[in-house]
């Protein structure tokens, strides 16, 4: 039983350290598996997959793939599974609290340049640079629209 | 009671432990190659103004090392050839690292090329090559982003030639160097990071006076010839002001 007891206080331990004062509510978005397959991942592998950036289990946004950091390379279907931690993460930042357009999501707004209206982002560049300087950019637009065509994800509450 | 310790144990190790290995660009080929096919899909990372990421993005950045550039020109002479050298520790076998030069806001500036290997040092050729090799490529891309590659291959120190451009004398030279430990893992590796202004030196117009001798004027040269300058015109407003 001390096991058992064990695990308890476990799972209790994650479920207190994830819970947030104002807890979030509501349901993950959903937006175009295949387009994301096709334009979405490069990018996000492109711009955000490194190891010292979004290719961490540490932190909420995570980018998996080959190239990149990768999640377990016993895994005979290590390429579809890393996809869709992708794509389940990606939809998870497609957040607002309901009232707001997807456009004002962290998956837009984290990247942009804050002078573009974008938000902090500890990613920037070593001379201070987000990864995209204005909504002009290419990779930029390509994650515009297909969060402009998802649902989103809406809920009340939480904090990001 | 033990066993029940060791799975307690296996489920904190399962819980806490992360399953993600990392594999990295041992090819520099790979760095211009598709992010589909594992490639860095146009990223190289080194550090320039055109790109402002470096090797620290993926390695870990560990203690500094200590790295010797020689032949970067404090003047840049239009269309001239020079020959750069960037001289690491002996005992550290297994470097890589991209070089770019760039304007201040990340336009190529001049042209960078990989030497003949009969024009290096053994210093500078692979270790691992029978035929003299440097390790060294050149990647060009549709932009005209000119970034030099330079494989790990036991090398000793590295040496390049760069071409300044004809209309600008002020550039930028970045790299960021991957000194690694080959344990195969991102961790564990040393980076050294380098964005160095270079010909800025030349904004200093040398007086006309000067340029007879065909020299490049010391400061002090300059100096004196300023205060004989002033000196004369006091000189004749004090005559001016005698009649």
């Amino acid at each position: 039983m001390t096991w058992a007891r064990s695990l308890t206080v476990m799972l209790a331990l994650c479920g207190f350290a994830c819970r947030t004062d104002a807890a979030w509510s509501g349901e993950l978005g959903r937006a175009d598996f295949a387009v994301f397959e096709q334009e979405i991942y490069p990018v996000l592998m492109r711009d955000c997959g490194f190891a010292n950036c979004h290719g961490v289990e540490q932190r909420p946004f995570q980018v998996w793939g080959p190239g990149r950091s990768r999640l377990d390379t016993r895994a005979t279907n290590i390429v579809e599974l890393e996809r869709a931690r992708t794509y389940a993460r990606a939809l998870s930042m497609l957040y607002t609290d309901g009232s707001r357009p997807a456009s004002e999501s962290p998956l837009l707004t984290k990247p942009l340049e804050l002078s573009a209206g974008g938000a902090t982002h500890g990613g920037a560049d070593r001379y201070g640079r987000n990864v995209y300087r204005s909504r002009a950019e290419i990779g930029f637009q390509v994650l515009s629209r297909w969060a402009q065509s998802s649902t989103g994800a809406a809920g009340s509450g939480g904090a990001l | 009671m033990i066993s029940g310790r060791l799975w307690q144990l296996g489920v904190c190790v399962g819980a806490l432990a992360t399953t993600s290995t990392v594999y990295a660009y041992r090819n520099p080929e790979r760095f211009g190659a598709p992010v589909q096919e594992g490639g860095g899909g146009g990223k190289f990372f080194t550090l320039s103004r055109a790109e402002g990421y470096g090797c620290a993005a993926c390695h870990s950045q560990g203690a500094p090392i200590a790295v010797d550039i020689r032949g970067l020109p404090a003047i840049v002479v239009p269309g001239e050839q020079y020959r750069i050298t960037l001289d690491w520790p002996d005992d550290r076998p297994s470097v890589a690292l991209n070089v770019e030069m760039t304007t201040n806001d990340g336009a190529p500036f001049g042209q960078l090329i990989a030497p003949d290997p009969l024009t290096l040092s053994a210093a500078d050729l692979c270790r691992v090559s029978d035929e003299p090799s440097s390790g060294q490529s050149v990647s060009i891309d549709a932009a005209g982003r000119r970034v030099l590659l330079i494989a790990e291959c036991g090398q000793a120190q590295t040496s390049f030639d760069w071409i300044s451009p004809l209309g600008l004398t002020e550039g930028y030279f970045s790299t960021s160097i991957t000194f690694s430990n080959r344990n195969g893992k991102l961790d564990g590796d040393q980076v050294v990071d380098v964005s160095e202004p270079f010909g800025r030196q030349s904004a200093v117009k040398p007086p006309s006076s000067c340029a007879i001798t065909g020299r490049a004027p010391t400061r002090f040269g300059a100096l004196a010839w300023c205060l004989s300058v002033l000196a004369l015109v006091a000189r004749a407003a004090t005559r001016h002001l005698t009649i």
